[in-house]
């Protein structure tokens, strides 16, 4: 007797096998297609191109034209020991050199820049030769000379090779010798070498010059710049192959004398169209499949790079494939006709491409130029800082954001380009003098220190020096100023506006000496080397510096100089930045990771390690006045709040979580939130209920873009972003890093928003296929 | 008791809605009403237009009726428990390319409910008896239109189906084929299967049916056995008369008197052919009668017999 679970699968069974048998027929119908073979044909062509490719590490050697860091004091250097009698390796080479090519070196004299190009070629011409020629010689175990590099110091690895006897040494140490001999020869002017290069082979044959990094160092661009390829190049052309290819599926189910059989049978129509959208992808399962493994297989096998996310690609791409397939296949059902249902996917995807364009262009040009990243609580004024680094101060008359803090040339080109101002390293309030003082960088390289107060309408003064490489800017218990930089702290000493300072354009043109404004007022410090960051206990003054994986507490003696009360190793990566704030006796260090350490700021004992955005690096880290709360804002819109009293980090009901962009803490009772952008909330801190909101009235293109393009692109699939998503399973990250690598933490990264394309694509997936089932159950035919 | 009708249909309605608003309707079926029986053959008969394809579809849920009541098996029309039991052929059958007889057959028994091995186990005896034994691995591309009839019928038989419904079974086939096809719903109904046939090949709806219904536009003309069409057509048909006659000509001429004449032909300069219309035997006889008592020698009398075509045309003519 069958059990009732066992009966129950069979039932179960039995009621599916019609649509599996569709399923099957799909398959079938794959495997006969003319279409998929030549398809398949492709790929086994591109893959087996691609499978001959590899590469193998190699002992660097010869010379490339980059190698030489200036030809002409190189080609000098040699000339210079044409003459000599005593042996040099530089006198060495002349006297290797061909008769014509000393000839040739002896009269030539690099010309200037911007002379005519007949002039630079005929320099290119020689340099080229001489390189070439020196690459011959370099193959040769006759280019190293003991005598004549008698005075060279070697390194280890260029030692043991001139030591070794010429006989023993493979041609290729020979070499790496010969490369080491000339780079010791000339240290100021042969870029030093990695002691292995990469070099590519086809079919065995060696392709190009080494590439001069490790192995191991080349797989590691090579893998981005293979899913730049999928995405981009392989992504797009193969759904456009896939839909071209199954857009005939469903119109052709309508075939006179097939449909009317197939509904006859009994099997139900909603299901026999589920199963049929499902069999049409039988064809792109079988292309993807045999691509992407076949690529994973040739970049594990030949190149090392087992990179199993590529395998993740398959689903990705069938995830891609059907949200177009689901749009081919309702227009094969309505209109019954192929080239509608291709013309109708081409034209669906022209609109996804539109409505996210337009969604990015709005956000990008519009509202992310203006998004709050700084708040300064000025007394009873608001200022912040946006991202292009304008500052505006809150204009109630106005109720809008007013741009302060600039020169008057400044505001005139803000008003005709929105240009993003050069960098703020540091900023502080000092509410003892009213002043805002900010540190920032110039066009012509250097930074300066600019101050300004609400009675003379937030007016930029000053612009005198400050110590290079400013981690922080800090205001002491007693109202004093002191910078925390790489070499130690500075106290403020100088008035900040009385030094002269021309209005030129973003400070351009000034660059005549200052008298120093910073005085040092730290004892026997360590450099505090990137990555780093700092931040002041308000309340008692103190210090707490992170470098390199190592914190270190500094407090200032009877003399106000500051000195390291403490110094521990934390269990962070050397590497890794991280950003600080310090209340009371708690200091919190949020890592780039989105590791946060609560750290005992008298013992620097780490309490414990949390992860609260797991996904997410910080971005800023505050503390309010007298420490008892602490705050971070991560880099995809969440704040956590730390409480001292209860040692509880925890993310508050604010208003905007995951919006918000900025914060500060007022006093102690009061936290002032930004989001939206442009909004700053003003809360409680004991109730978390909001007190105060200021915002300025949305413009006509804010109106456009919150509520007529954001809501179509939040309903709109987004399909050309479920890359974000790859990269999110392979990174593990929400967020990305727009330049350098994303090592300061303060500078803005994209939100990837990993899952939203797969929540907004699959909802218009399920969307459709009802609608398709609807009409499919309710057609006559 | 009784088994319930295969086929019960009562004032069936059907209009199919066109137009942007579905105002504009177009009346398919009209009224109509009547059964199959278990175990007959029945043939469903009419023009171009009159509804058939429509009353097929309306049974197998593949179009909705307007109106009227319609039961397969004993289940509402459309019904998947009643499709269950039924064999389709339809018309202008197509079976995709990629499917040989094999494939094919395993794919339309699956969609029928059918194991894997359930199709094994009848498709080979199935292929032989349709005559594509030997073929069943060759691609349907490269199929005639007669072996795709004789495919279709195959997965129509498959399932073992209680009800076989085809339209145009032997469309496409060859005399031998035809005959071959009529042997096997012979064989069928032998073994107890209902069969409702659309054809538009008279004489061999003559040949296998025991009743036939007649639709003309969407309402139907006759119901009963093939038999009494002919029958109730000839009761009010004229006979068309071919003579041959030898004498005078206004003899001749005088004793046709008051008949239509249809055709006449002079064969010689004393014989005659002529083609007449009489509305039966009687006035046949008296035809006759009135010649002999003109001296008109008959040489050749011939009189045309009214066949389920001529009584079909005749039922619709006289609507």
């Amino acid at each position: 007797m069958q059990s009732p679970k066992s009966r129950r699968r069979t039932i179960h069974t039995l009621l599916m096998r019609p649509y599996f048998a569709i399923i099957k027929d799909s398959f079938r119908e794959a495997l006969a297609s003319r279409t998929l073979w030549i398809l398949l044909v492709l790929i086994a062509v591109t893959l087996t191109a691609l499978a001959p490719f590899s590469y193998r590490p190699v002992l660097t050697a010869g010379l490339r034209h980059r190698d030489i860091l200036d030809w002409s004091d190189f080609i000098a250097e040699l000339r210079k020991a044409a003459g000599q009698d005593e042996p040099s390796p530089a006198a060495h080479i002349w006297r290797l050199l061909d008769e014509p090519t000393r000839e040739r070196l002896r009269d030539f004299q690099e010309p200037p820049r911007d002379a005519a190009a007949p002039d630079r070629l005929a320099w290119e011409q020689i340099v080229g030769g001489l390189r070439d020629e020196l690459n011959q010689f370099m193959k040769q175990a006759a280019f190293y000379n003991a005598d004549a590099w008698r005075r060279v110091n070697f390194q280890a690895e260029g030692r043991r090779l001139a030591l070794a006897d010429p006989a023993e040494l493979s041609q290729e140490e020979i070499g790496r010798r010969n490369r080491l001999a000339l780079e010791a020869a000339f240290p100021d002017l042969v870029r030093i070498s990695p002691p292995n290069s990469t070099q590519f082979t086809y079919l065995g044959m060696e392709v190009f010059w080494p590439v001069p990094f490790e192995p191991e160092d080349v797989q590691e661009p090579l893998t981005p710049g293979i899913a730049f390829v999928l995405d981009w190049v392989v992504g797009p052309v193969g759904i456009f192959v896939a839909v071209l290819v199954t857009a005939s599926i469903i119109p052709q189910m309508f075939d006179a004398g097939a449909l009317n059989l197939l509904l006859s049978k009994p099997i139900s129509r909603s299901l026999l169209f589920l199963f049929k959208v499902l069999g049409g992808c039988a064809f792109v399962l079988i292309a993807a499949a045999i691509l992407f493994v076949g690529l994973w297989l040739i970049l594990g096998v030949r190149l090392g790079i087992w990179s199993h996310e590529l395998l993740l690609y398959i689903p990705i791409y069938m995830f891609l494939f059907i949200i177009y397939y689901v749009v081919s296949a309702f227009s094969g059902l309505v209109w019954r006709s192929t080239i509608v249902a291709i013309a109708v996917s081409v034209a669906f995807w022209a609109a996804c491409y539109g409505v996210g364009s337009a969604e990015w262009a709005l956000r990008s040009f519009l509202l992310e130029p203006q998004q709050i990243t700084h708040i300064v609580p000025a007394g009873k004024m608001i200022l912040t800082l946006n991202e292009f680094r304008v500052p505006n101060v809150w204009d109630e008359k106005s109720q809008e954001w007013q741009e302060v803090f600039l020169t008057a040339q400044q505001q005139q080109i803000r008003n005709r380009f929105p240009l993003r101002l050069p960098e703020i390293d540091a900023l502080a309030y000092v509410p003892q003098k009213e002043r805002l003082l900010v540190i920032q960088r110039e066009f012509t390289g250097g930074r300066a220190l600019w101050a300004g107060s609400g009675e003379s309408g937030w007016r930029r003064r000053g612009g005198g020096d400050v110590p290079s490489d400013v981690i922080g800017l800090f205001v002491e218990p007693d109202g004093e100023v002191v910078a925390v930089a790489r070499s130690g702290v500075h106290r403020l000493t100088g008035d900040p506006t009385a030094a002269p300072r021309s209005d030129a354009l973003f400070g351009l043109g000034n660059l005549l000496p200052k008298a120093p404004l910073f005085a040092e007022v730290s004892r026997s410090l360590p450099p505090f080397p990137e990555p780093h960051a700092a931040a002041m206990a308000g309340e008692s003054g103190r210090i707490a510096v992170y470098t390199r994986g190592r914190l270190y507490l500094l407090a200032a003696d009877e003399e106000g100089r500051y000195r390291v009360e403490h110094e521990e190793r934390l269990a962070i990566d050397e590497e890794e930045p991280a950003v600080l704030a310090f209340g009371r006796d708690t200091i919190l260090i949020a890592t780039k990771e989105g590791e946060v350490l609560e750290v005992e700021a008298d013992s620097l004992q780490t309490r414990r390690t949390l992860k609260p955005e797991a996904a997410s690096p910080p971005r800023f880290a505050y503390a309010s006045p007298q420490g008892r709360y602490l705050a971070i804002v991560f880099h995809n819109g969440k704040l956590w709040l730390y409480d001292n009293q209860t040692q509880t980090l925890e993310r508050p009901s604010f208003a905007g979580q995951g919006e918000i962009s900025a914060a500060a803490f007022p006093s102690e009772e009061e936290i002032l939130v930004a989001d939206r952008a442009v909004r700053v909330s003003r809360y409680s801190l004991e109730s978390q209920q909001v007190k105060e909101r200021i915002a300025p009235e949305m413009d006509l293109l804010h109106v456009v873009y919150r509520y007529a393009v954001l809501p179509i692109y939040t309903i709109f699939p987004k399909p050309s972003e479920l890359y974000k998503t790859s990269q999110y399973l392979i990174t593990g990250q929400e967020t990305q890093a727009i330049e350098d690598g994303g090592d300061d933490l303060s500078d803005p990264q994209t939100k990837l928003h990993p899952w939203r394309p797969v929540w907004s694509s699959l909802a218009f997936v399920v969307v459709m296929l009802i609608l398709a089932c609807a009409y499919f159950e309710r057609q006559e035919f | 008791m009784a088994d319930p009708p295969t086929i019960h249909v009562e004032s069936l309605e059907k209009t199919y809605r066109d137009g942007w608003f579905r105002r504009r309707g177009v009346q398919a079926l009209t009224g109509v009403s009547f059964h199959v029986e278990p175990g007959e053959i029945f043939g469903l008969l009419g023009p171009n237009g009159a509804g058939k394809t429509t009353f097929i579809k309306i049974l197998l849920g593949i179009a909705r009726k307007s109106g009227g009541s319609a039961q397969l098996l004993g289940w509402p029309a459309g019904d998947r428990r009643g499709r269950r039991r039924v064999g389709y052929l339809p018309e202008h059958l197509r079976i995709p390319g990629h499917q040989n007889a094999r494939t094919a057959l395993e794919y339309y028994g699956k969609l029928s409910g059918m194991s894997g091995a359930e199709v094994r186990a009848r498709r080979d005896v199935l292929l032989e008896t349709v005559g594509l034994a030997g073929r069943e691995k060759d691609s349907t591309r490269k199929y005639s239109k007669g072996m795709l009839q004789r495919l279709g019928l195959a997965q129509a038989l498959l399932h073992d189906p209680q009800l076989l419904m085809l339209d145009e079974p032997t469309d496409g086939l060859d005399p031998v084929g035809r005959s071959h096809v009529r042997a096997i719903l012979k064989r069928l109904k032998g073994e107890g299967k209902t069969i409702f046939l659309n054809s538009h090949l008279l004489s061999e709806v003559e040949m296998i049916c025991d009743r036939v219904a007649i639709l003309d536009r969407g309402r139907l003309k006759y119901v009963g056995p093939v038999s009494d069409v002919a029958g109730r057509a000839s009761e009010a048909a004229e006979l068309e008369v071919h003579l041959e006659v030898a004498g005078d000509e206004s003899q001749v001429r005088a004793a046709l008197n008051g008949e239509p004449l249809d055709a006449w032909e002079q064969i010689s300069s004393s014989s005659f052919r002529a083609a007449l219309r009489l509305p039966n035997q009687e006035a046949v006889d008296a035809c006759i009668d009135r010649l002999r008592a003109g001296g008109v020698s008959i040489i050749s009398l011939s009189r045309s017999r009214v066949s389920l075509e001529d009584a079909f045309l005749k039922m619709l003519e006289r609507k």
